[in-house]
């Protein structure tokens, strides 16, 4: 609003007919304006306004005093409103700064305001599907629950179909059919920003499907043969699905051993390959398998060291974690560069990370890396063969203890490759009865970016690992180089140490004992960054090395070693516990710093 | 320790350790640094005793490291804090290590230190013979006497147990000292400081991270809000003005829920904000509200120490980048264009101008 003030009469009848906004005075024979200067009262407290994309905006601030002011709204530097109310239609998702000016004679107002264009947020559905198809048994209950992202928005709904007919609106849904044959499942789900669908069928069958199978030493790896030494057990277990296992039977080359025990110790006492049949409840299923015993002693496939040898590990062999917040991670916090895309590139990232010294995250429950050395590190001896670096620290409550099991194989074979027999180094919970020995998860590739992955374990429990937005923002935590929509990790896991302290909300991942890669144990070697360069490692010995059935392997060298991460656990918000390794060292060699930054 | 007791939670899982050794000789060196500079206090990692103290000349862009170990022959210690120029002496408060070195400000040769301080993090000149320093997880403000390096006393802070104890940045309007109470408290205390004792205190918001006094005696303070499922509360974070005479809120700025401000800072002439919010903000003390657009952008790093030359107002920020390796500072003109940049220790997060 203007304001006249009238000082000498001549001047109102030209201060009315240019409609004046008036104003203006005369001091001592000066004319000088007195129309105030325009206001912009914004309709938002902190200039920040908020739209989702695809919509309209308006923008409606308060101006004062501007009767005869120019007002314009502009984006880098161009005019895209004249009025006093903008309203525009925001179609892509941004921040976007914009200037509101008001100017008329006696001076101008602006402000910078903001307007934050978010994302569409409809729902994402995610569906835990195995590979080959989800099949059920005739007749009993299987509980479908979908993850569902954007399902707190307003407006969210959801539908089952099954068969096309209406089934149900909860977030879970009971199948059960009594009649064999393929159902297909349809989930609906909507909110105020959009819908999704999800499609999948369901056979239902009378008898589910068995298999019996054995792994392969890795995730990589594709053969299962087997390889030792003469004289040397090999302990053989079958993979079963699908069957409830009432009786074994074993042949070896076509002649029935007497062993009727799921696990099998075979121990061939002269060279040559055997041909292992495990029969399953009297012929159910049955599998095969190929335990090759070399024809070369432990001490003939050795490579001594010299001094031209590497402290270090110098080849990483399989970087196959677990889902976890710093996989794929490419902010500074988690260094990848985002080319890790497949198992080659992985390879080659962690292997300049362990160059510098630098952290290679494990992820969840049975992500591992395997690293070989060039040249077998042996027993030596001393208090510890092997050196290995994680990122462990106590703190006054309890710090951050994150243990990894290590695994140790000599190349039986010669062929340079891991493919051999792995065997684990004991740790203070190997005979805790609580540890799962032959445990295995299975993770599920997420429908959409920034969800949380999905897990299933042996016995049929299911978890996830949970997205972390605003810590590790990356769209996946579920490794980019791994081509399949699920992959199953087999490992040891032991109980978890963490704890939560009601009265200050902190999560603590508490140490262990001993004989564990990044845990701050009875066998920590380094526990400072500034010493040698070499930060946090701890100590393994060769000697603790055992068969599957816990009894004690006498190895006098290894040729690679892996470490996997031995609990499944969480820590609120700090999320999995996920073991980090920096180094490998022959520990009977000299440590040196790093190679790089 | 970190002072974002949030960051040191969210990053336990990467604190690696992986850094290079110093390659110093143990031979004490002579620096003679006269003339102005810019101290910066390397964290390091808690509980690993690599702390360290840079020095930055920024007359000829030159950065030494380590000056501390290379001028006394020996480590800072565990987790450096903070750093005041007192007198003719810099005053470094090493948290985890208990004590706060005195050292000449051009030779870095330690004239003197304060010890058995239980868990230091901030020291405040009152005069030449009495100092405050403030503590976390303690709810008590020792009193030293700067000329004999001793504790004289201490300051018990009502309503505060050892537990959740936090008491930390100090500023002086007349004889009264404010000081900024963060970790798991939501207040501003006020002390007399004829008779060192707490006379009053100001509720703001969950955990007021740090504390600035402004060319009109008004303070300033930004909480950080707490962190989602903080037994203590989760808030948005808000910039608190608050008059020194009256120990009154004057203004409330609100951020954003998921926000996390903190380091507020002041530059020479004391009427232009700083603090980092993720990127770098500045504000005219005078502003009716906070700016749109922040003063320099997120850099997809740790953005962790922030001071502006109180002679030029040429701004400096530390990058703490993974809290593992070497940290960087960026240094700005006060219109924003980076002016030079240079690496310094792990986890630099405090600045001390001489």
């Amino acid at each position: 609003m203007n304001i006249l003030i009238l000082k000498f009469s001549a001047l109102v009848a030209s201060a009315v007919l240019v409609g004046a906004t008036v104003i203006s005075c005369n001091k001592d024979n000066e004319i000088e304006s007195t129309v105030e200067k325009p206001q912009i009262i914004l309709d938002s407290d902190d200039g920040v306004y908020t739209v989702k994309a695809g919509n309209e905006l308006t923008i409606a601030p308060d101006f004062k005093n501007i009767d005869d002011a120019s007002i314009t709204w502009t984006i880098d530097g161009s005019v895209v409103c004249r009025s006093t109310i903008w309203t525009a239609l925001w179609p892509d998702a941004g921040q976007y700064y914009v200037t509101v000016s008001a100017v008329n004679d006696a001076g101008n107002a602006s402000e910078e305001i903001r307007v934050d264009v978010l994302e569409l947020t409809p729902p994402v559905i995610s569906m835990r599907l195995p590979e080959g198809g989800l099949k059920v048994k005739a007749g009993t209950d299987y509980i479908l629950t979908p993850d569902i992202q954007h399902a707190d928005m307003d407006g969210f709904n959801m539908t089952w179909y099954v068969d096309g007919e209406e089934a149900g609106h909860d977030m879970s849904y009971i199948f059960n059919r009594t009649e064999t044959g393929i159902y297909s499942i349809k989930i609906k789900a909507s909110n105020i920003d959009g819908s999704a669908e999800k499609e999948f069928t369901i056979e239902v069958v009378d008898r589910l499907p068995s298999s019996v199978s054995f792994s392969t030493p890795s995730y990589l790896q594709t053969s299962t043969d087997r390889y030792t030494f003469a004289g040397r057990p090999v302990y053989l277990r079958p993979l079963l699905s699908g069957i409830e296992p009432a009786e074994f039977r074993w042949e070896v080359d076509g002649k029935t051993d007497g062993c009727t025990e799921r696990t099998f110790k075979f121990t061939p006492e002269a060279p040559g390959t055997y041909t292992v049949k495990v029969i399953v409840n009297d012929g159910e299923a049955s599998a095969e398998v190929n335990v090759v015993c070399v024809d070369a002693t432990e001490q003939e496939r050795m490579r001594h060291s010299d001094a031209g040898n590497s402290a270090y590990s110098n080849k990483v062999f399989e970087w196959i974690p677990a889902p976890g917040q710093f996989i794929n991670e490419t902010s500074i916090l988690g260094g990848m560069t985002g080319n890790e895309t497949t198992i080659e590139t992985a390879n080659d990232w962690a292997q300049q990370r362990l160059d510098t010294h630098r952290f290679v995250s494990l992820g969840s429950f049975g992500g591992y890396i395997i690293v070989g050395f060039d040249h077998s590190v042996a027993k030596s001896g001393l208090e510890y063969d092997l050196a290995i670096g994680g990122n462990a620290f106590l703190s006054a409550n309890g710090g951050s203890n994150e243990p990894g099991i290590v695994w140790v194989m000599q190349d039986v074979n010669g062929n340079g490759l891991p493919d051999d027999e792995w065997y684990e180094l004991k740790g203070c919970e190997s005979d805790n009865p609580d540890t799962r020995h032959g445990f295995s998860v299975t993770y599920f590739r997420p429908g959409a970016p920034r969800m949380n992955v999905e897990w299933e374990d042996c016995n049929g429990t299911t978890g996830s690992i949970r997205y972390m937005p605003g810590v590790h923002d990356q769209d996946y935590y579920y490794p980019e180089w791994i081509p399949a929509d699920s992959y199953t990790l087999f490992g040891t896991c032991i109980p978890g140490n963490n704890s939560h302290d009601p009265s200050t909300g902190y999560w603590n991942n508490n140490p262990y004992g001993w004989g564990y890669v990044d845990n701050i144990g009875s066998d920590i070697i380094t526990n400072s960054s500034s010493d040698d360069g070499e930060g946090q490692t701890s100590g393994f010995k060769l000697s603790n090395a055992v068969f599957a059935d816990g009894s004690p392997v006498e190895l006098e060298y290894v040729d690679f070693v892996k470490v996997q991460v031995a609990v499944l656990a969480n820590s609120g918000p700090l999320g999995e516990v996920s073991t980090e390794v920096t180094s490998f060292r022959d520990f009977s060699m000299k440590a040196s710093k790093p190679t790089g930054r | 320790m970190s002072r974002n007791l949030l960051y040191v939670v969210l990053i336990l899982s990467l604190m690696s350790t992986s850094c290079m050794k110093w390659d110093y000789g143990d031979d004490m060196e002579d620096f003679d640094a006269s003339g102005a500079g810019l101290f910066i206090t390397n964290e390091g990692n808690f509980q690993y005793g690599n702390a360290t103290l840079s020095y930055y000349d920024p007359s000829t862009n030159t950065v030494q490291n380590e000056v501390f170990f290379r001028a006394n022959g020996m480590k800072l210690g565990d987790t450096a804090q903070s750093m005041c120029v007192y007198g003719d002496k810099g005053w470094i408060v090493v948290n985890n290590s208990h004590v706060i070195f005195a050292i000449d400000l051009n030779t870095f040769k330690e004239v003197g230190r304060i010890e058995n301080l239980p868990s230091p993090r901030y020291i405040h000149f009152v005069n030449d013979e009495k100092a405050y320093v403030t503590q976390i997880w303690d709810n008590r403000i020792f009193v030293v006497n700067p000329k004999t390096y001793s504790i004289t006393g201490q300051i018990e802070v009502p309503g505060m147990t050892m537990e959740s104890g936090s008491t930390e940045q100090m500023v002086q309007y007349g004889k009264y000292v404010f000081c900024n109470c963060w970790s798991y408290q939501n207040r501003i205390i006020k002390i007399d400081t004829e008779i060192d004792r707490v006379v009053g205190e100001l509720t703001v918001g969950i955990q007021p991270t740090s504390l600035v006094i402004d060319k009109y005696d008004r303070m300033w303070t930004v909480t950080d809000g707490g962190y989602e499922g903080s037994p203590y509360g989760y808030e948005a974070p808000a910039l608190f003005c608050i008059d020194a005479a009256t120990f009154k809120i004057e203004k409330q700025f609100k951020f954003r829920l998921n926000d996390t401000p903190s380091e507020i800072q002041l530059n020479g002439t004391r009427d232009t904000l700083y603090w980092i919010n993720r990127d770098i903000w500045r504000m005219d003390v005078t502003a009716e509200r906070i700016p749109v657009r922040p003063f320099l952008e997120y850099r997809d790093t740790k953005y962790y120490g922030l001071t502006v030359n109180p002679a030029n107002s040429e701004v400096y920020v530390a990058d703490a980048i993974d809290y593992q390796q070497q940290g960087i500072i960026y240094r700005y003109t006060p219109q924003g264009q980076m002016i030079d940049e240079f690496y310094v220790g792990i986890t630099p997060g405090a600045f001390c101008w001489k």
